[in-house]
């Protein structure tokens, strides 16, 4: 008996229901097509798989490995950290695969979004995205934070709460940086599309608060118990 | 004989809970320890501790001369409930290098298949040196009880430290060398001529039933 990489064993646990990658690739056939119909329709598609990378990315560790799943990769007291990053990796894999074919269709066909797609304000929502999902539902069960984020911004949208002014305004002071970072951490969608000008300094901030939190919560799966729970 | 597991003053709590009070365990290379306890004892806590799984809030562990790669010289078991229930049973082994013949997702297996592919999997090959198998013979019918008898004892004849959690006194009695009984957080060595009456009134019960 060896134990595989910690990638291939994840990768092989079935982190997400077969039902989301349908929906995924479906999703990301759509954004394709839009994108090659009209190049500067390239957001629609990557507002949509940012959507459902809220939820793939929420693939939840503690409760699988709280069922002895990853017991084999976790035995020995070893790099726990680097397993749990493995874990973040593959969970975010399928949306960044299909983030990265929009963008790509997108650059090929000359949509003005597309390199931002890639290494601009765009790219800094998936990764907020993958970074906060996984993040928040490291105790859930599967989709758990997706579920919840979903649920706080259509809360946000129903009670007619605008982010939009207080974020479209360039932030003159480190504070107010801050503030704009905080609210991209809500809602990254706003990075999506020509509306709002955030600037890059919050972006920034919101990226470096993304990788904060993950970074926090590998530290803290390093001290965590991993006893057992039964599923039934 | 070498030593490769020492847990020494293991205490554990969840929550008011106490589980394990100065609970300590050692394994040397060749000999199978059984531990045996009610349930609710703590036998698994002290099992997952040893696995470096969960923490002692007090005390130590020591893994000792487990080469560095410990996730591939230590092995941990904990029944087939552990297993995850949407990947295939070929799909598993083959995660591990080992071969078999089951293509159904292991959540479609009976109770007892799934405890024979866990244990198929986790005692493959020979290249650990520390074995921790948490009530291993639940679910198995004769035959694969057989098997497992006959396996830990070929590991244990190898070399291998084994640390083995059950109930069924007869089959642990077969293979193991050594006995602790998990009481009120502690362990205490279980002299084999305390553990024998019991034992031999279990093989008489078993000879009576097969009559019957």
């Amino acid at each position: 008996m060896k134990p595989p990489s910690s990638a291939r064993f994840f990768a092989a646990m079935r982190l997400h229901p077969p039902y989301a990658l349908a929906i995924l690739a479906m999703v990301a056939g759509i954004g394709i097509w839009t994108a090659a119909v009209s190049p500067a329709e390239l957001d629609s598609g990557l507002g949509m798989v940012l959507f459902i990378q809220m939820f793939l990315a929420s693939s939840g560790f503690l409760v699988r490995a709280r069922r002895g799943h990853f017991d084999p990769m976790l035995v020995g007291g070893g790099d726990r950290i680097a397993t749990v990053a493995s874990h973040w990796i593959v969970s975010i894999a399928p949306g960044v695969a299909a983030w990265l074919g929009l963008a790509a269709t997108g650059y090929i066909l000359g949509s003005p979004a597309a390199s931002s797609a890639l290494v601009g304000g765009r790219a800094a929502a998936l990764f907020i995205v993958s970074a906060l999902a996984w993040t928040a539902g490291f105790a859930l069960p599967r989709g758990g934070a997706g579920l919840v984020w979903a649920a706080v911004l259509l809360g946000l949208l129903l009670r007619g709460t605008d982010l939009l002014p207080s974020a479209a305004a360039w932030p003159v002071s480190s504070a107010m940086a801050l503030g704009h970072a905080l609210i991209l951490l809500v809602c990254p969608f706003l990075l999506i599309g020509n509306h709002v000008l955030f600037a890059p300094g919050a972006i920034c901030a919101a990226a470096l608060l993304s990788s904060l939190f993950l970074l926090g919560t590998w530290r803290v799966s390093g001290r965590l118990d991993l006893y057992l729970v039964d599923r039934s | 004989m070498k030593t490769r597991l020492e847990l020494a003053g293991v205490t554990k709590a969840f929550g008011r809970h106490q589980v394990l009070n100065q609970a300590w365990l050692q394994a040397r290379a060749g000999e199978a320890v059984g531990l045996i306890g009610k349930n609710g004892a703590g036998k698994t806590t002290l099992l997952r501790i040893a696995a470096g799984l969960v923490r002692p809030d007090e005390g130590w562990v020591r893994w000792c001369g487990v080469g560095d790669d410990r996730s591939a010289r230590i092995r941990y078991y904990g029944g087939e409930m552990t297993l995850p229930s949407s990947i295939s049973g070929q799909g598993w082994a083959s995660l591990f290098g080992v071969s078999v013949d089951e293509r159904r997702p292991v959540g479609h297996l009976s109770r007892g298949s799934r405890q024979l592919l866990g244990l198929r999997v986790v005692l493959a090959g020979d290249e650990a040196d520390l074995l921790l198998l948490d009530e291993p013979w639940e679910g198995l019918d004769p035959e694969g009880s057989a098997w497992l008898t006959e396996t830990v004892g070929r590991w244990r004849d190898s070399g291998a430290a084994l640390v083995i959690s059950s109930h069924r006194l007869y089959d642990l009695h077969s293979v193991c060398t050594r006995f602790l009984l998990l009481e009120g957080g502690r362990c205490q060595a279980v002299a084999d001529r305390e553990l024998r009456p019991r034992v031999d009134q279990l093989a008489q019960a078993v000879r009576w039933r097969g009559r019957a």
